[in-house]
């Protein structure tokens, strides 16, 4: 039984990349100029944003290490939540800010390198201010008590031990870029159609399959092969608390570039409200219009939240399989756009409806990542709970519902809550699948599409506040169900 | 005396290779080495969570190197016992025997039992995670008996203690394996251990038995 979880939920997985494969023949057609100038936007925006982000986070890395002295514990830990918002929240929300704080907005290459860089620069900070408590910690105090200047210690110390680390994490950054269709899709204007953009107009504005279809397949090798090479593996080490002082490393300035990200996404909305809610009314947006897609929004991520629970709890089940582990380290998500070309393929044999295939799309698009973003630690923490339970006679589903979920309510439904999260925010696959701004965050999009950004900035607390629903809904499950069933 | 046959398996440079070892029927077979010696690795491969192919072992006329994990019907205590922190101790113990499908009455009745052989009347309700060390291997031990294993396991489950609990838990340890007549191999690297408890000893150095 086991085996055949397994099996499906590999199916599962693997059916987006089987279905876009089904459609493959020789010779491919591929218009080489297009291709090589999307091919060289992609190269050029991917490479921009994470050295970008390389720099200024590693810098806001070493302004949190500063940080770290002057605060408590709780409230270090909140600003370091508050850094990493850019990052978990959907983009749609970093993007609409970004248009609506940078005037005039640089559309292009340059906008998709500075919207990235802000959804990038917290995660980075916070990744290597742990990362320097976490490899630093000794040679840090060492270097104080010796005596070694500030220069010497970020040249040896950081740059040269912490450098493939540091690489990695570039490589990280670069490969996300890469597989990015959110922000291209909306900044990117024609000057910036990346890989992923170029192969949305083929596919839904052109119509031109063959070109969509031999560009996939390049995409697919790309991400593939990016997804092989780069594992959270690689990143050789593990975060744990640690007291060291690293007074060397320090400096306060760093702070300057998250904290500048957080502003961007949270401050200008807030301001911009007022006239946001006149231009609804000037477009003659009724409250009454919004309730319908409001509550879209929250069923997609209720719905995609629900089958992310199920997925979850199998790869749970299937845990001690160690081709699971390996595959679920090694697996590259499809993008957007691929997802959404694999459901136009299915549709040809089956059709599920736009809803469900947003749902499942989606759910498949998040699982990994929630999976090693949430579960992946706990359930490792498990294992030697597991094999117990499986010498002591105990069959994966018994041991999953007596062992493992009782321990692990709060990180399987805080993924859950993440998954559902990006679903309540997902614009890219439902304007792919979807003709029609049957949810919040396509009204949004559709919004700054049209340049109204300040309705579109009124328009995303709603989003705001049934993403919240969404989030708290899954993550408050844990708590309940912690109580009642967990340890 | 049971025989395993062809315990063969590379990891990285190191091999480990038993070409013939035999366990005693009837109490205490000791393995005894060094760090990085193999122990754990011929540990692992016996409860069947290392993959083995050539693995014979033959218990009362079953090769258990050709049967799954739950299927070899094996005992074990590791050395941080592997209790599972959100049960109790009760809760620890039958939870082996409904794995092994212990009838409600055979698993009342051996648990009453146990809990009286290893004194464990006044911690046995409580979360596991509360409970001292002492107590702890008592119920991981309890835990692996009341399967009714074919062989028990036990890898250093001494040397989570306060040396000065660990006589006592060796006594109590040989007098439940020799009430329950389980052959038993303790994996080990303290010679205390092998001089109060082992039947048979057998050395591993740098994988092979000497």
């Amino acid at each position: 039984m086991a085996l055949l979880l397994l099996a499906i939920l590999v199916f599962f997985l693997m059916s987006p990349y089987a279905l876009l494969l089904s459609q493959f023949s020789l010779p491919f057609s591929m218009n080489g100029e297009d291709f090589f100038w999307a091919f060289k936007n992609t190269l050029l925006e991917a490479l921009g944003s994470s050295v970008l982000s390389v720099i200024l986070g590693c810098g806001g890395g070493l302004g949190l290490l500063w940080l770290r002295r002057k605060l408590t514990t709780k409230t270090y830990s909140v600003l370091e939540i508050l850094f990493l918002l850019p990052t978990v929240l959907p983009s749609l929300f970093v993007v609409v800010s970004c248009l609506g704080f940078f005037q005039p907005f640089p559309y292009g290459k340059m906008g998709v390198i500075l919207i990235q860089t802000v959804i990038n620069v917290g995660l980075v900070s916070v990744l290597f201010s742990r990362l320097c408590l976490s490899k630093l910690s000794a040679l840090g105090d060492l270097s104080l008590i010796e005596g070694a200047g500030r220069a010497q210690f970020l040249r040896v110390g950081v740059l040269s031990y912490l450098g493939p680390d540091i690489f990695y994490l570039f490589l990280y950054l670069f490969s996300m870029s890469m597989a990015s269709f959110n922000v291209p899709l909306l900044v990117g204007g024609t000057s910036g159609t990346t890989i992923e953009v170029l192969i949305y107009e083929n596919l839904v504005i052109a119509h031109n399959w063959s070109q969509a279809i031999s560009l996939s397949l390049f995409q697919m090798v790309i991400l593939g092969s990016l997804g092989l090479w780069i594992r959270p593996s690689n990143f050789g080490f593990e975060f744990k608390e640690s007291h060291a002082l690293l007074e060397l490393a320090e400096w306060k300035w760093g702070l300057i570039f998250p904290a500048l990200a957080c502003f961007v996404i949270l401050v200008p909305p807030i301001f911009s409200l007022p006239s946001g809610l006149l231009q609804l009314h000037f477009i003659k947006v009724q409250w009454g219009d919004l309730i319908r897609p409001a509550l879209m929004s929250l069923l997609l991520g209720l719905l995609t939240g629900l089958i992310l629970f199920l997925f979850l709890c199998g790869a749970s089940i299937v845990f001690l399989f160690k081709g699971w582990r390996q595959f679920a380290m090694a697996y590259t998500p499809p993008s957007g756009i691929l997802m959404g070309f694999s459901f136009f393929i299915l549709a040809r044999w089956i059709d599920v409806g736009v809803f469900t295939q947003i749902v499942l799309g989606l759910t498949l698009m998040f699982f990994v990542s929630v999976y090693r973003l949430s579960l992946a630690t706990p359930l490792a923490s498990l294992r030697g709970q597991i094999e117990t339970a499986s010498v002591l006679g105990a069959n994966p589903f018994e041991t999953f519902r007596s062992i493992v979920l009782p321990q692990i309510w709060q990180p399987l439904t805080f993924a859950t809550a993440i998954g559902a999260m990006w679903a309540c925010g997902d614009f890219a696959l439902s304007s792919i699948l979807s003709s029609e701004d049957f949810h919040l965050a396509l009204m949004v999009k559709s919004l700054a599409g049209g340049y109204r950004l300040d309705a579109a900035q009124a328009l995303m607390w709603l989003l705001y506040f049934v993403i919240m629903i969404s989030f708290v809904f899954w993550w408050r499950l844990g708590d309940v169900f912690n109580r009642k069933f967990g340890r | 005396m049971s025989l395993i046959e062809n315990l063969v398996v590379n990891v990285d440079d190191f091999q480990l290779n038993i070409p013939r070892w035999e366990i005693l029927d009837d109490g205490i077979t000791a393995l005894v080495g060094p760090s990085g010696s193999g122990k754990s690795t011929v540990f692992r491969v016996l409860l069947g969570l290392q993959p083995c192919p050539t693995l014979r072992w033959v218990v009362g006329g079953i090769d258990l190197g050709t049967l799954g994990v739950s299927e070899r019907r094996l005992g074990v205590v590791f050395q941080n016992y592997e209790l599972f922190p959100h049960l109790s101790g009760r809760g620890n113990i039958e939870f082996a025997a409904k794995a092994r499908k212990l009838s409600d009455q055979d698993t009342q009745s051996l648990l009453a039992e146990l809990v009286q052989e290893l004194k464990m009347e006044s911690f046995i309700d409580r979360k596991v995670k509360l409970c001292s060390g002492g107590e702890r291997q008592r119920v991981a031990l309890a835990r692996a008996i009341i399967g009714k294993p074919r062989v028990l396991l036990l890898d250093e489950p001494f040397s989570a203690l306060d040396e000065e609990l660990r006589d006592e838990a060796r006594s109590l340890v040989k007098t439940i394996i020799k009430r329950y007549r389980i052959p038993t191999i303790l994996v080990t690297h303290d010679r205390r251990d092998v001089e109060t408890l082992a039947d048979k000893i057998s050395e591993i150095k740098n994988g092979k038995i000497l």
